[in-house]
């Protein structure tokens, strides 16, 4: 969403035509984004995940008379990213870096504000416990408002990058933030440690 | 406004796409908008509020992700990369297209992959004269080797030809204590990809760490990988056997024979890993390794305290804390190394290698299997 829509159609079209200063730019629009979208899905490492930015825009170079202007530059860069970072972990004789989504989110059981707090007297700072709040999360809605609270991406961006209808997306983000604000008010009432 | 908010909790405000356009990325009209609601509504001011203060604590807890940053050095860098490789591939297409057949080219990577098929090729061609000349006699190995290498590049030969133990120092700092009558050299690659010495009688080696560059001995029919630091290699000429022994630190060892054709690239049969205090005695008539040590006792792992192999924000070390409890089997790393490698993930049923496979390309590293063995190697995570 970021950036004026049309100008950055408009420098798309140029790439697919063959310009370098296009394709520089589209670049500079969105790599920091992958990069910190790719460092989200793959953690640590940093080699792998330029790695795969590169691959992703080697292949748009080459293949860019045969591209159409996608409806989102962004959601179409993460997406084609995602499937780069996929193709190459499957390649390692089929790693399970990712499994299905449903064995997936089964394997994050429910955590209770007690479960989360009774490390509190660790935690020093309020950023550290909504940290631990968030990693909490099952992994697709942690992706889920990574994609709308940071990348600020609309729902049917959302759901464009996680295969799934908007309704989806916005329900994936909704059942985050009941949870996380659940587990707020839980910690306001056990330890009347401020409003949320 | 055709949607009045009558209904909405501070959960729906704060995921609503017009109420986070306007707190993410806000402008006159969507001030204007939300001032002219809460104008109208007043009655919904509370969970507004609140919904912002739900969006401040999302934030906070997804600062380590936003603050995941590419430095300019690294996207420009990066940048030039793909150019390069667009370069590359537009000067192959003109090339096709000067050539009057076009082949077909189907993946789209296809590029890079001639470009790593191509220096495999080189590799193989310029060790392959070194391991295809026919093994007639052990004795004068060495002296062979180093006729081969110095047909393709310049070597640095090193004799003490004194009666006391001499100190050599290689270019990189690491050092050679030689023996008497014994030889060390290396080309002028040396500390390029890797660290390659040549040695003829008796060397203790005390060997820079350097996870980037492995360093290898070749010594007669035996090669000797450096993953740690100080170690002893006896192999003469004479047609002795090669012993190597080491003091402090890991290393593998290897027969460097024709079906190991790759010098430079580790073979992968009848490794044996060496720790401290053990030593391997190499038959070169038998072509067979003695491994002096004993096996570590593996104990069965406790059905109880069996690890559950699920990982967030995990350390790598962890996980092969837990492997060699899980499989007893021992798993070497270096965990200054690994220090800052940090990874997510979770198994169920996958084996070992799989779980290895997934674990070592998250954060960047690989894995051998030697000797019953796990042996990391990595060049290490970034903080």
């Amino acid at each position: 969403m970021a950036g004026e829509p049309t100008d950055e159609t408009k420098c798309w079209k140029e790439l697919l035509s063959g310009s370098k200063e296009a394709y520089a730019a589209i670049y500079g629009l969105h790599v920091k984004a992958m990069y910190r979208y790719g460092m989200s899905l793959v953690s640590i490492s940093e080699e792998f995940v330029l790695d795969c930015i590169h691959d992703v825009f080697a292949e748009i170079w080459i293949r860019r008379e045969r591209l159409t202007v996608p409806d989102n530059i962004r959601s179409y860069l993460f997406v084609a990213l995602k499937n780069r970072i996929l193709h190459l972990l499957k390649r390692q004789e089929r790693p399970h870096m990712f499994v299905p989504q449903e064995n997936f989110e089964d394997l994050w059981f429910e955590s209770s504000a007690e479960d989360i707090l009774t490390q509190k007297e660790e935690s020093a700072s309020r950023e550290e416990l909504l940290t631990r709040m968030v990693a909490r999360l099952p992994p697709r809605q942690q992706e889920a408002i990574r994609l709308r609270f940071v990348e600020n991406m609309d729902y049917n961006e959302i759901g464009q990058v996680l295969e799934v209808n908007t309704q989806s997306a916005h329900n994936l983000v909704f059942r985050a933030m009941e949870k996380l604000r659940g587990w707020l008010l839980a910690a306001f009432f056990i330890f009347q440690s401020g409003s949320f | 406004m055709d949607n009045t908010y009558e209904h909405f909790g501070p959960v729906d405000f704060v995921t609503d796409d017009q109420f986070l356009r306007h707190r993410l990325a806000p402008s006159a009209n969507s001030e204007a908008f939300w001032a002219e609601y809460l104008g109208i509504y007043p009655h919904k001011k509370t969970e507004w509020l609140q919904a912002g203060e739900l969006l401040n604590a999302v934030l906070l807890g997804l600062t380590s992700y936003s603050r995941t940053y590419l430095s300019e050095e690294e996207e420009a860098k990066l940048l030039d990369r793909i150019l390069r490789t667009t370069e590359a591939h537009d000067a192959d297409i003109r090339t096709q297209e000067a050539a009057p057949v076009k082949p077909l080219r189907e993946s789209s990577g296809w590029y890079l992959r001639a470009a790593v098929a191509a220096a495999v090729a080189l590799a193989v061609i310029a060790t392959g004269y070194l391991a295809w000349r026919p093994k007639n006699s052990p004795q004068g190995r060495y002296a062979e080797t180093i006729t081969a290498l110095e047909s393709t590049s310049t070597v640095t030969r090193h004799t003490n030809k004194s009666a006391q133990p001499e100190l050599y120092y290689l270019p990189d700092s690491s050092s050679v204590m030689l023996s008497p009558k014994s030889e060390v050299s290396f080309t002028s690659a040396y500390n390029q990809q890797n660290r390659s010495v040549y040695l003829s009688g008796k060397a203790t080696l005390d060997v820079v760490p350097n996870a980037g560059k492995p360093f290898y001995v070749y010594a007669n029919e035996v090669v000797t990988k450096v993953l740690g630091t100080k170690f002893e290699v006896v192999a003469f000429d004479d047609g002795s056997d090669v012993t190597v022994k080491v003091l402090d630190g890991k290393v593998t060892v290897y027969q460097n024979n024709v079906r190991n054709n790759g010098a430079i690239g580790a073979p992968k049969q009848s490794a044996i890993l060496l720790l401290p205090n053990q030593l391997v005695v190499f038959d070169r008539k038998a072509e067979l390794f003695d491994k002096r040590l004993v096996e570590n006792p593996v104990s069965l792992p406790d059905i109880k305290s069996l690890p559950r192999f699920e990982y967030e924000d995990a350390y790598a070390v962890r996980f092969f804390e837990d492997i060699k409890k899980a499989y007893g089997v021992n798993v070497v790393y270096n965990p200054e190394l690994l220090e800052n490698c940090q990874f997510s993930a979770a198994f169920s049923d996958e084996s070992l290698p799989e779980k290895l496979n997934v674990v070592c390309k998250t954060i960047g590293a690989s894995y051998e299997i030697i000797d019953a063995q796990v042996v990391i190697t990595t060049t290490g995570c970034k903080p």
